[in-house]
């Protein structure tokens, strides 16, 4: 089952954040991860993921920075700042709200 | 057959450099790249085959290109006053220059040649504001590579407007210097600091259309051009010459100035947020 694209647009703030809260990582190791949760169902185009870690970072909920990987090559770390922890609470609330009422919708004397 | 480096090179020329991504986004993108094509390669795939898969993957360049021209169209508060300062200033110029001629009979080319000089240094102490504004901000947070960029882009706008404006200052000072001075150039102060701006200025525009340094840099840089069009501007006043208008200079105000450049420039050198809270 692949999720429609509307969803999985709306979904990447929270994935992101919450990977991010789980410790530093990178724009690869950040897709492998959803790509592993979600038991590939949710499959970014991998480019897209930049921009939204752009806008994160140029709105201060992350913040990147250069490190050399073992191959030598550089790779560019997030870590999550104050303010995304903020706005990953807000996520988290909101997103709450939505499965809750999705699932009392959804029970047997509801469908 | 191309090997996977040739192919990348290739895939870089397919990305909208100039305008969108730049120098660090792209160097992100690449380094995915290059980590889905590697484990492509460990799955068994041949080069050729793990290079296109890994491009279709990362998705169309003009998408990418596009959603990053998204993000540079915020700009930074401090921009917005210098572009808004610069819009002043040529304003006001022009109204001066235009007065100058109605009411006090100046020579068209010696109004214009007043005009376009003031515009010019007065654009090169606008990139310094900017440099300052980046300096402060910086001590407290880092600056995104989107803001970076954008940043970057207007002082290139900027430093290539203020060469242009001193460049034609220049030419038309000198052109009317010949007119009533009987000579185009003679190494006074007031000239001599002048050739200094528009070296200055043509070496920081060089500097920054080859990317030789990073916005940062560009921006320290910026506080040199402050001191060097103080000098200029107003130490060419505290010399005898026959531009001389001496009254209007003083050497605390130029040495005041020079030192808060400095000081500036010191603290720019400083890590970023390193006046900032812990979380």
């Amino acid at each position: 089952m692949k999720l429609e694209k509307e969803l999985i647009a709306a979904s990447s703030v929270p994935l992101i954040l919450s990977i991010l809260a789980a410790g530093d990582s990178y724009g690869y190791a950040i897709i492998q991860r959803v790509k592993e949760l979600s038991g590939g169902n949710i499959s970014w185009t991998d480019g897209m993921l930049y921009p939204v870690l752009h806008w994160l970072e140029d709105h201060g909920q992350v913040r990147g920075r250069w490190v050399k990987s073992e191959s030598g090559r550089r790779r560019r770390y997030y870590s999550l700042e104050l303010r995304g922890r903020r706005a990953l609470q807000q996520q988290k609330e909101q997103w709450k709200v939505v499965t809750s009422t999705l699932q009392q919708l959804w029970r047997p004397q509801h469908a | 057959m191309p090997n996977i480096d040739q192919l990348i090179t290739e895939w870089r020329k397919t990305i909208p450099y100039g305008r969108g991504l730049g120098k660090e986004r792209l160097e992100e993108l690449e380094t995915h790249l290059r980590e889905t094509i590697e484990r492509f390669l460990q799955s068994g795939m041949s080069e050729a085959e793990a290079f296109r898969t890994a491009v279709a993957q990362l998705g169309p360049s003009p998408a990418i290109s596009s959603e990053f021209r998204k993000l540079d169209q915020r700009a930074w508060f401090p921009m917005k006053v210098i572009i808004g300062a610069e819009i002043a200033l040529a304003v006001a110029m022009a109204a001066l220059m235009t007065l100058r001629i109605a009411h006090k009979g100046s020579s068209l080319l010696l109004a214009t040649h007043a005009f376009t000089v003031t515009l010019g240094y007065g654009t090169a102490f606008l990139i310094g504001a900017l440099g300052i504004c980046f300096v402060c901000q910086r001590c407290f947070s880092d600056f995104s590579i989107t803001r970076q960029q954008s940043i970057s882009r207007l002082t290139f706008m900027l430093s290539a407007f203020a060469t242009c404006f001193t460049a034609i200052g220049i030419v038309l000072g000198m052109i009317w210097a010949r007119a009533e001075w009987g000579r185009f150039w003679a190494w006074d102060p007031k000239e001599t600091g002048g050739a200094c701006v528009l070296a200055w200025l043509l070496l920081f525009t060089v500097a920054h259309r080859l990317q030789r340094t990073t916005g940062r840099a560009i921006l320290l840089l910026s506080l040199f051009g402050n001191i060097i069009v103080s000098l200029a501007w107003f130490g060419g006043n505290l010399i005898a010459g026959l531009q001389s208008y001496g009254a209007s200079s003083s050497v605390f105000a130029l040495t005041f100035g020079v030192a808060v450049n400095l000081a500036f420039f010191l603290i720019g050198l400083a890590p970023a947020g390193c006046l900032r809270k812990a979380n």
